[in-house]
């Protein structure tokens, strides 16, 4: 069991750092209103989250940019709009996932290269 | 409806109270007016500068802006008063779905004697208050909304340039507002 959960985690590193990301997201308090003055003007996101997160704000914006273009600005009426909502959010892990299968597709390739490299 | 045919229509008159009113429309708190940071003066003169206020997202990328120019006539003498030359508004970047709701330019032209130090306390200038939203904000449930209520620059009779963005942020939803970072920055351009 512990040998089989260690090799998916080996494989889904950049998934696992979303997720984790995701859950320091949920942790800050989601706040309807935030005001201030030009000084100091504070960042809400930890360094360290809002580095973390940059690959998922981009993929939410896309999706908020191609929701856009495909039904409009209004957008669709419930309970559509709250599942379209729904896959936004977890497309948001699209781009760790995709850098674990790069990830995973290298790896594979140089181990191919390397069994190659020693029948030869 | 009454006995003989005819309709009644009773009516309340007044304003509905804030807890039923929805949050993210709420009225922008009152601007704080304070005084935030000066640069140094040159010689007396006609000066300029401007007040710049950008909202960012995660990435750095400006997704909305305001910059009020200013110039005024100052002179450095303590009894009498400073003039405003010329302001301005303008919008440096924005980015895609982000657009403007509502704006007010105003002038600033304050001179008011103070006989205990003899001094013409003077503001010079000029500000905004402007309203951006964005109907698909990521991880918002609701429209955000970037208020600069408001941004100024002014500049007082010893060549002094002052200026604030008084900012708030609205919208409901993980992560929503708190991807937005507001900045600032007070620039003299020239004397």
């Amino acid at each position: 069991m512990l040998p089989k959960m260690l090799h998916w985690i080996h494989g889904h590193v950049f998934l696992l750092i979303g997720i984790f990301t995701l859950c320091l997201l949920l942790l800050i308090q989601p706040g309807e209103i935030r005001t201030g003055d030009a000084f100091p003007t504070a960042n809400p996101l930890p360094i360290l989250l809002r580095i973390l997160i940059a690959p998922m704000y981009l993929a939410w914006m896309l999706w908020s940019a191609a929701q856009v273009a495909i039904v409009g600005p209004v957008g669709l009426p419930q309970p559509w709009a709250s599942i379209l909502s729904g896959i936004g959010f977890v497309a948001g892990l699209a781009p760790y996932a995709l850098a674990d299968y790069i990830l995973g597709l290298w790896h594979r390739q140089k181990l191919k290269r390397s069994a190659f490299g020693t029948r030869s | 409806m009454n006995s003989d045919g005819t309709c009644e229509l009773e009516m309340e008159v007044g304003t509905p109270p804030d807890s039923v009113l929805p949050k993210y429309n709420a009225t922008p708190p009152t601007p704080d007016l304070a005084r935030r940071d000066t640069t140094a003066a040159a010689s007396p003169g006609t000066s300029s500068g401007y007040a710049q206020g950008w909202v960012t997202d995660p990435v750095q990328i400006w997704v909305n802006s305001e910059q009020i120019n200013v110039s005024w006539n100052w002179s450095g003498v303590p009894q009498t008063c400073a003039s405003l030359y010329s302001y301005s508004e303008g919008v440096p970047a924005s980015f895609a779905g982000w657009y403007k709701v509502s704006q007010s330019i105003f002038p600033i032209t304050d001179c008011v004697y103070n006989p205990t130090t003899d001094v013409f306390y003077t503001e010079a200038g000029g500000g905004a208050y402007v309203n951006w939203q964005d109907d698909s904000w990521p991880g918002c449930s609701t429209s955000a909304n970037s208020y600069y209520w408001p941004i100024y620059a002014e500049g007082d009779n010893f060549g002094n340039l002052y200026g604030n963005y008084a900012w708030t942020l609205t919208g409901s939803g993980v992560g929503c507002i708190n991807l937005l970072t507001p900045n600032f920055q007070l620039i003299r351009t020239y004397n």
